[in-house]
């Protein structure tokens, strides 16, 4: 082989390789972490909603843009926009009742921290705490803003609709 | 050919450039549990050493809470502040605060916690407010008394999101927790814990929501907390197109009401002067937005009789 041809043959393998090390990465899963999210059209809240996503479901991620993840859910193969914020590179379980099957990770694989303060510590302070008054926090907790009130408050108020935070 | 292989160089150095660059981005979405972590300041490099220790005596770490666990701690604070605080049941003014809150929640460096951000007024003259982990945020009458419009009331959301943002409430978390919920959930992975287990893990959830109850109403924040938590409620105010000065105006008008027997407030945060002058800079070149006016009336209907 002439040196010339060497060469030409070692670019290719190094294109090659870094072609794919920078792009082929990207087939990479994420976990959702939060109790329920949505997967939207556009990387903002008040994009359109494509489908919601469960705690603990795993997604495909395709690309980021600024905080936002698109990501596809293999479960349906709807495909959408999240915020970074409510992903995890960890595995999750998901919840008893969940409509999502469990995932097929064995328990070892399983972050030590699930174990920690769950409904179930809960339900034991409470017992033991009967002058601990949860009413008001179940309360305030049913208080939801839709995206959309979000936008007309926004609009009225003549403020801007941002796309979300950096984490 | 001396020039060709400068070229080639070239190629391959760009190649490897642009290759790194893909694999940072890439470590940046795997390692973003981890970052978030660290970024919130949720455990500090001495917690990490506990934790380690805690992962050698137990052989399977307890490395950082889910947002779940924020969840479960945060309800059981806000809870615990409200056997304190008696709740404001004036369901249009609870609203109007969720409606601007969970707003500029979304324009947050923390959008997503696990059930969301929710706000609520007490019914105390105190001049207070208190943000649980997971996004649970309680503000006092007395607070909103000195709010002249609804971008002042944005600057002291926004603040209190910020230590959501900041993780500032997990961070009062004694290292030594972590060390002992390793020990206990590290050991075995069963579904449910069991009794023995239960019951240790109660007792350290007790520990937890003591060492962030101390924070909250006996020691505060540290101060350099309190700056972080103005700098980031002046970046989201920016974002959503508040009148980030509101943050001056509020903090002017408490200064001015809190008097020798203003309650927790005066002593677990630093003064409002002190405050102005460090987030003063970032406020520079900030006037008066656009209908300001239309907000101040709507933040004047809905808060009759606060």
């Amino acid at each position: 082989m002439k040196p010339m041809k060497k060469m030409t043959t070692a670019f290719l393998i190094m294109a090659a390789a870094a072609v794919s090390f920078a792009t082929g990465a990207w087939a990479k899963e994420m976990t959702v972490q939060v109790n329920m999210t949505q997967l939207r059209a556009t990387p903002a809240y008040y994009g359109a909603v494509v489908a919601t996503v469960d705690y603990a479901a795993r997604l495909q991620i395709l690309e980021t843009k600024g905080s936002w993840a698109k990501a596809t859910d293999p479960k349906n193969n709807k495909t959408g926009w999240l915020h970074l914020s409510a992903l995890t590179s960890k595995r999750l379980t998901p919840k008893a009742g969940a409509k999502s099957a469990p995932t097929s990770v064995s328990t070892g694989e399983l972050s030590a921290a699930e174990k920690g303060f769950t409904e179930q510590i809960e339900k034991d302070y409470r017992q033991k705490n009967r002058t601990i008054d949860f009413t008001w926090v179940d309360r305030m907790e049913q208080i939801n803003i839709n995206p959309q009130k979000s936008v007309a408050f926004l609009k009225d108020g003549q403020l801007i609709a941002t796309e979300g935070g950096r984490p | 050919m001396r020039q060709l292989l400068a070229a080639f160089v070239m190629v391959v150095t760009i190649l490897f450039l642009l290759a790194v660059q893909g694999c940072q981005t890439v470590g940046t979405v795997a390692g973003l549990g981890a970052d978030i972590a660290a970024a919130t300041g949720k455990i500090s490099a001495k917690e990490a050493e506990s934790i380690k220790r805690g992962a050698q005596a137990a052989g399977q770490a307890f490395e950082e809470f889910t947002p779940e666990n924020e969840y479960y701690i945060g309800r059981t604070i806000a809870a615990n502040i409200l056997s304190r605080y008696k709740a404001y049941e004036n369901n249009r003014a609870n609203y109007y605060v969720n409606l601007v809150g969970q707003t500029l929640a979304m324009a947050s460096d923390k959008p997503e916690t696990f059930s969301g951000y929710h706000f609520l007024i007490l019914d105390s003259d105190e001049i207070n407010a208190f943000a649980a982990p997971g996004g649970l945020i309680l503000v006092t009458r007395g607070l909103i008394r000195c709010c002249r419009d609804e971008d002042a009331l944005a600057a002291v959301l926004a603040h209190e999101i910020g230590h959501v943002q900041l993780g500032h409430g997990m961070g009062a978390i004694r290292g030594a927790r972590y060390t002992s919920l390793g020990k206990v959930v590290g050991v075995e992975l069963a579904k449910n814990l069991g009794g023995g287990q239960l019951a240790q893990v109660a007792e350290i959830f007790d520990g937890t929501v003591g060492d962030i109850m101390k924070q909250l109403v006996d020691t505060g924040y540290q101060s350099s907390q309190e700056y972080a938590a103005d700098q980031a409620a002046v970046v989201i105010m920016k974002r959503v197109g508040y009148n980030p000065s509101a943050l001056k105006d509020m903090l002017e008008e408490m200064g001015k009401r809190l008097g020798p027997k203003s309650g927790g407030f005066g002593k677990t945060h630093p003064s409002p002067a002190n405050r102005l002058q460090k987030v003063g800079s970032s406020l520079a070149g900030s006037g008066p937005t656009v209908a300001a006016g239309i907000r101040k009336a709507r933040f004047e209907q809905a808060m009759t009789g606060i």
